[in-house]
C-alpha cells in the first residue's frame, strides 16, 4: 500500500467542512495527479476552502487528505508546507515594503533544514547562494529586473507572480495556486503560465489551479473538478466539463442551459 | 530593514572608516569628559541596549512586549548577586543571560500564541510579577534594602571608566550581530511573522517559534543591559525597577522608531537628556514626559528617525526612500476610517 | 471570612466596572485603553472638591459622571480618532502618554494624601456576627444595575450600532451608521462607568493618585476573565477576582494579594485566551 501510496500526487475523500452549522464542502473527493489540475466553480462554491483544508488552515469535519500517501490532516502548516505543499492566495500575502527578491528568498528560509546550520545562520557563503537560486528563478519568469526593487512598486500581476516564484523555490511537490490570472493582464498571464508549464514537466510537480476564466483552465488543464455549493458536479477533461448541463447551468444560470439543450 | 543600505550605497570604505572614528572617539572621549557627563552617556548606551531587544521582539516580530524591566532587573541581581558569590563579573553577566533567556522562553512558549493586545497584558503581567519577586525574594535580593554591586575596574582605570568601555563595547557589538541578522535569514522569518501573521505556516515557518526566539533575544540583551547598570547605579534596590521604567523604554522605541536599530541610540539619548533637564523640574518629569508622549504620536508616529533620515537625504541629496515603520503603517489595515 | 468576602465583593464590583468600561471602548473602537482609570480619576477628584465644599453628595455625583463624559469625548475626539488609521502601537502609545498626562494632573495637583469621599450611606449593618459596610453593599448593587443597564442597552438601536461597529468596520458604515457617533457614544459611556469605578474605588479604600494604577491592571485582568466579549462575563471575572485576591490577602500575605491578580490573568490566558466566557473567534485567510 505504502508503494502504491508514492507518486500518486494529491488524493482528497469524503471532506465535509462547515462552519457553524454552515455546511461549506460536502463529501469533497478532489484527486492531483503531476501536471495541471483546475478547479473551478462559482463564487461562494468551496474551493478556496479545499486549499484551506489542504493546506492546515481549516480543519474538517470529516474526510481525509494525502499527498504522496503521506497524511496530512492534522499537522501544523509548517509541517505540510515542509511536505511539499506550497500555495498562493486570492490576495498576494507579500512583504510589500522590501524588494523582490527578498521576498523570493522568504520562500526558501522554511525550507533550510536545520541540520546546515550555516544556512540557519546565515553566513555569507549560503545568502549568497540563495540569492543566486532565487534570483534565478525570477529570470525563469521575466523578473529578475525588478529583483531589488521594492514589491510595492509592481502592478498586481507581477506581485502574483513573485508570489507563485516564491512558493516554487521551496522545490514543492504541490502547488496550489488561487486565481493567479485574476486582475491580471493576458501578457503577464503567459509570462507566468508557460515557465510552469516547464517547470511541471521538469518536475513532476502537482499543480492545482483555481480560476474563472475557463478557457485559461481549459487551455492547461488535462483534468478539472467543478465545484457547486460545497459538492462535485463533474470531474473530468475540458470538453467533457464544459458540455456537461449542470455545469453550465451553475455557470450560466438553468434557463441558458435549457436554452442549449 | 535597519535604515540606510550602506552596501547598496556602495560604499563600504566609508562604513569601515566611520566604524574606526566611531571606536577612537569612544576609546578617547573619557578623557574629554567630566565623570558625570560619561555617566550619562553610559546610561544612554545602557539604555540602548535594553531597547534593541524591544527592537527586535516588538520592531522587528511585531509583538508587543512589555516585560522588559523584569529581564532588565534580573541582570542586574543576577550579575550582582553571583559576582558576589565568587562569580568573575563577565561570567556572572553571561550565566544572568542564559538565566533570562530561560525564563523568556518559559513564558514566551504559552504567551506568544495570544493576539498582540493580550500578549502586551501577559508580558506586562510577567513584568510586574518579576519585579514583586525581586521585593519578595529577600534572602537572594535583599530586599527593600537593596543589594551591593561589587565594582569593576580594568587595571588602573576607574569604574566609571571601565563601565563606559564595557558598555561601549557590548552595544557595538550588539548592534554589528543585530545589523548583520536582520539582512538574512532569521530577520527575514521574522519580518515575514510580523507582517505576513497566518501566511507564514504555508511558508514552512513555524510562526510560534520565531517569536519565541525573538522575546529570548530581548531577554537576553535586557538582562546584559540590566547587568551594566547594575554596576552604574552600584546599589540595587526594586525601586529601580518598576512600571515607570516600561514606560521609559516605550519612549525610547517610540522616539527611535520601533524597527530601527540606530533608533534605539537616538531614543535612549532623548530620554536620558530629557530626564536629566527635567530633573530641576521635578515633579512636572511626568506630566512634561506624557504631554511629549502624546504630542509624539500625534504627529510623529515614526519618531523621530524617520524626520532624522530625511533631513539628511535633503542635506546630502541622496534619494533613498525610508520605508515606513510599523507605527505609521498598519500591515494589516482594516479600513480606512474617515473621520 | 463572610466578612473577607464581602469586602471581596466591594473591590470586585469597582474592578468589573472597570472591565465593563474596557470592554466597551475595546470592543467598539478597538482601542485598549491604558489610561481608562485615569479618565475617570480626574472626574472622582472633580466629586471630592464638590463634596469637600459642602455640595450636595448627589449633585457632586452628577457633576463628576459629567466631567467623566466630557473627558470621554474630548479624548476620543482629539487624541484617539485622529490616528485610527495608525498602526496599534500608535494607539497604546497614545493611551499611555495619555496615562502619564491625567496622571501627573492629578498628582501635582492633590499627591498622595489619602482623601475620602463621604457619602451618605456609611454606616454598617451587623448581620448575624459581621459586619457589612451599606458601602459595600451600594458598590455591588450599582455595579449590577450598571450592568444591567449595559446589557439592555445593546438591545436598544444605539447598542446594536455598536455591536455592528464592533464586529466590523465596513459594513455598518454601508447601512448607515455614522462611525464618529459612535465612538463619540462609547468613550463618553466609558468615561462615565470609570468615574463611577473609582469612586466606589475611593470609598472601598482611600483617594488619592494611586487609585487609579491598582484599578487599570485588575481591570484588565477582570475583562480578559470575561474574555473581552461579555458583559456579564466581565462583571463576573471583577467580582471573582475582588474575592480571591482579599481572601489571598486575608490568609496569605498582603503581597500574595497584588500578585493573585498577576498569576489570575497568566494564568486564564494560558489555559484559555478567550477567557472563561468568551468565545474562540475563527481567524479567516
Amino acid at each position: 500500500m505504502a508503494a502504491e501510496g508514492q507518486e500518486q500526487g494529491l488524493r482528497c475523500r469524503g471532506l465535509d467542512v462547515a462552519f457553524g452549522g454552515n455546511s461549506v464542502l460536502r463529501q469533497i473527493d478532489f484527486d492531483a495527479r503531476p501536471g495541471f489540475t483546475g478547479l473551478i466553480g462559482p463564487n461562494g462554491a468551496g474551493k478556496t476552502t479545499i486549499f484551506n483544508v489542504i493546506t492546515g488552515y481549516v480543519r474538517p469535519q470529516g474526510g481525509d487528505v494525502t499527498l504522496d500517501g503521506v497524511d496530512l490532516l492534522g499537522k501544523r502548516r509548517s509541517a505540510i508546507a515542509h511536505t511539499g505543499v506550497a500555495r498562493t492566495f486570492q490576495t498576494p500575502k507579500l512583504i510589500t515594503e522590501i524588494s523582490v527578491l527578498e521576498n523570493v528568498m522568504l520562500g526558501m528560509d522554511g525550507h533550510r533544514r536545520l541540520r546546515d546550520w550555516r544556512s540557519v545562520l546565515g553566513t555569507p557563503g549560503r545568502e549568497r547562494t540563495a540569492r543566486r537560486e532565487a534570483l534565478a528563478a525570477l529570470g525563469e519568469f521575466g523578473l529578475a529586473r525588478y529583483a531589488d526593487q521594492p514589491v510595492s512598486s509592481l502592478s498586481l500581476g507581477s506581485q502574483k507572480l513573485i508570489e507563485v516564484v516564491r512558493a516554487l523555490v521551496s522545490k514543492p511537490r504541490l502547488l496550489l495556486l488561487d486565481e493567479p490570472a485574476a486582475g491580471v493582464s493576458v501578457d503577464e498571464v503567459k509570462r507566468m503560465t508557460e515557465p510552469l508549464m516547464r517547470w511541471t514537466t521538469e518536475n513532476g510537480l502537482c499543480l492545482v489551479i483555481i480560476e474563472h476564466d475557463l478557457e485559461l483552465v481549459s487551455q492547461l488543464c488535462p483534468t478539472i473538478t467543478v465545484l457547486d455549493f460545497g459538492r462535485v458536479l463533474v470531474t473530468g477533461g475540458p470538453r467533457e466539463v464544459t458540455s456537461n448541463p449542470e455545469v453550465i447551468s451553475a455557470y450560466l444560470g438553468a434557463s441558458f442551459a435549457a436554452e442549449r439543450a | 530593514m535597519s535604515g540606510i543600505d550602506w552596501r547598496r550605497a556602495g560604499r563600504p570604505a566609508a562604513f569601515v572608516l566611520s566604524t574606526i572614528v566611531l571606536a577612537v572617539l569612544a576609546a578617547v572621549v573619557p578623557y574629554y569628559l567630566t565623570a558625570y557627563s560619561l555617566y550619562i552617556l553610559t546610561e544612554v548606551v545602557i539604555f540602548a541596549l535594553a531597547c534593541l531587544g524591544l527592537t527586535v521582539v516588538i520592531g522587528w516580530s511585531g509583538q508587543v512586549a512589555l516585560a522588559q524591566a523584569g529581564f532588565f532587573g534580573v541582570g542586574a541581581y543576577g550579575a550582582a548577586f553571583l559576582s558576589a558569590h565568587g562569580f568573575p563579573w563577565f561570567g556572572a553577566v553571561a550565566v544572568t543571560a542564559l538565566a533570562a533567556a530561560f525564563i523568556g522562553v518559559l513564558i514566551g512558549v504559552p504567551t506568544t500564541r495570544l493576539r498582540g493586545f493580550y500578549f502586551a497584558i501577559a508580558t506586562l503581567a510577567f513584568g510586574e510579577l518579576m519585579t514583586q519577586i525581586f521585593s519578595s525574594w529577600k534572602s537572594f535580593t535583599g530586599g527593600a534594602l537593596g543589594l551591593p554591586v561589587d565594582l569593576l575596574r580594568f587595571g588602573s582605570l576607574n569604574p566609571t571608566v571601565s563601565l563606559w568601555y564595557v558598555s561601549a563595547a557590548i552595544l557595538a557589538v550588539s548592534l554589528a550581530i543585530l545589523w548583520h541578522v536582520s539582512r538574512t535569514r532569521w530577520g527575514r522569518c521574522l519580518r515575514a511573522v510580523r507582517d505576513l501573521e497566518i501566511a507564514t505556516g504555508s511558508l514552512g515557518l513555524s510562526a510560534t517559534k520565531y517569536k519565541v526566539e525573538a522575546f529570548a533575544v530581548s531577554a537576553i540583551l535586557g538582562s546584559v543591559a540590566g547587568s551594566l547598570y547594575g554596576q552604574a547605579l552600584t546599589f540595587i534596590t526594586p525601586s529601580s525597577f518598576t512600571s515607570t521604567l516600561v514606560i521609559e523604554f516605550l519612549i525610547v522605541v517610540l522616539v527611535g522608531g520601533v524597527d530601527k536599530l540606530f533608533g534605539a541610540i537616538v531614543g535612549a539619548a532623548f530620554l536620558v537628556v530629557v530626564q536629566e533637564e527635567l530633573q530641576s523640574v521635578g515633579a512636572y518629569q511626568r506630566l512634561v514626559f506624557g504631554i511629549a508622549l502624546v504630542l509624539m504620536v500625534r504627529f510623529l508616529p515614526g519618531g523621530l528617525v524617520p524626520l532624522l533620515y530625511s533631513t539628511v537625504r535633503r542635506l546630502t541629496g541622496r534619494r533613498r526612500k525610508v520605508e515606513a515603520g510599523p507605527l505609521e503603517t498598519d500591515p494589516n489595515p482594516v479600513v480606512d476610517v474617515a473621520v | 471570612m463572610v466578612q473577607v468576602i464581602v469586602g471581596g465583593l466591594q473591590v470586585g464590583s469597582t474592578y468589573a466596572l472597570m472591565a465593563l468600561a474596557l470592554v466597551l471602548v475595546l470592543k467598539a473602537t478597538d482601542v485598549p485603553n491604558f489610561a481608562m482609570a485615569e479618565m475617570g480619576l480626574l472626574p472622582a477628584f472633580v466629586v471630592w472638591v464638590l463634596v469637600d465644599n459642602q455640595v450636595n453628595y448627589a449633585l457632586a455625583i452628577i457633576a463628576g459622571l459629567a466631567a467623566g463624559v466630557v473627558l470621554g469625548v474630548v479624548v476620543e475626539r482629539f487624541f484617539i480618532r485622529p490616528i485610527l488609521r495608525s498602526s496599534h502601537f500608535a494607539i497604546v502609545f497614545m493611551t499611555i502618554g495619555l496615562f502619564f498626562v491625567l496622571n501627573s494632573i492629578v498628582a501635582l495637583k492633590w499627591d498622595s494624601t489619602p482623601r475620602t469621599i463621604h457619602a451618605p450611606a456609611s454606616a454598617t449593618w451587623k448581620i448575624g456576627g459581621t459586619v457589612i459596610s451599606q458601602q459595600a453593599v451600594v458598590a455591588v448593587v450599582v455595579g449590577f444595575v450598571i450592568m444591567i443597564a449595559l446589557t439592555l442597552f445593546f438591545r436598544s438601536r444605539a447598542g446594536v450600532q455598536m455591536r455592528a461597529v464592533a464586529e466590523d468596520r465596513v459594513t455598518p458604515r454601508l447601512l448607515g451608521v455614522r462611525l464618529p457617533w459612535v465612538f463619540r457614544i462609547t468613550w463618553a459611556l466609558a468615561g462615565a462607568i470609570a468615574t463611577v469605578a473609582v469612586v466606589l474605588a475611593a470609598q472601598a479604600s482611600v483617594l488619592n493618585d494611586q487609585t487609579g494604577q491598582t484599578l487599570i491592571l485588575t481591570g484588565f485582568v477582570a475583562a480578559t476573565l470575561g474574555g473581552f466579549a461579555s458583559i456579564l462575563g466581565a462583571f463576573i471575572g471583577g467580582l471573582l477576582l475582588g474575592v480571591v485576591e482579599n481572601l489571598a490577602g486575608a490568609y496569605i500575605s498582603t503581597s500574595a494579594a497584588s500578585a493573585v491578580s498577576l498569576l489570575v490573568v497568566v494564568l486564564v490566558l494560558m489555559i484559555r485566551p478567550e477567557g472563561i466566557f468568551g468565545q474562540a473567534r475563527v481567524r479567516e485567510v
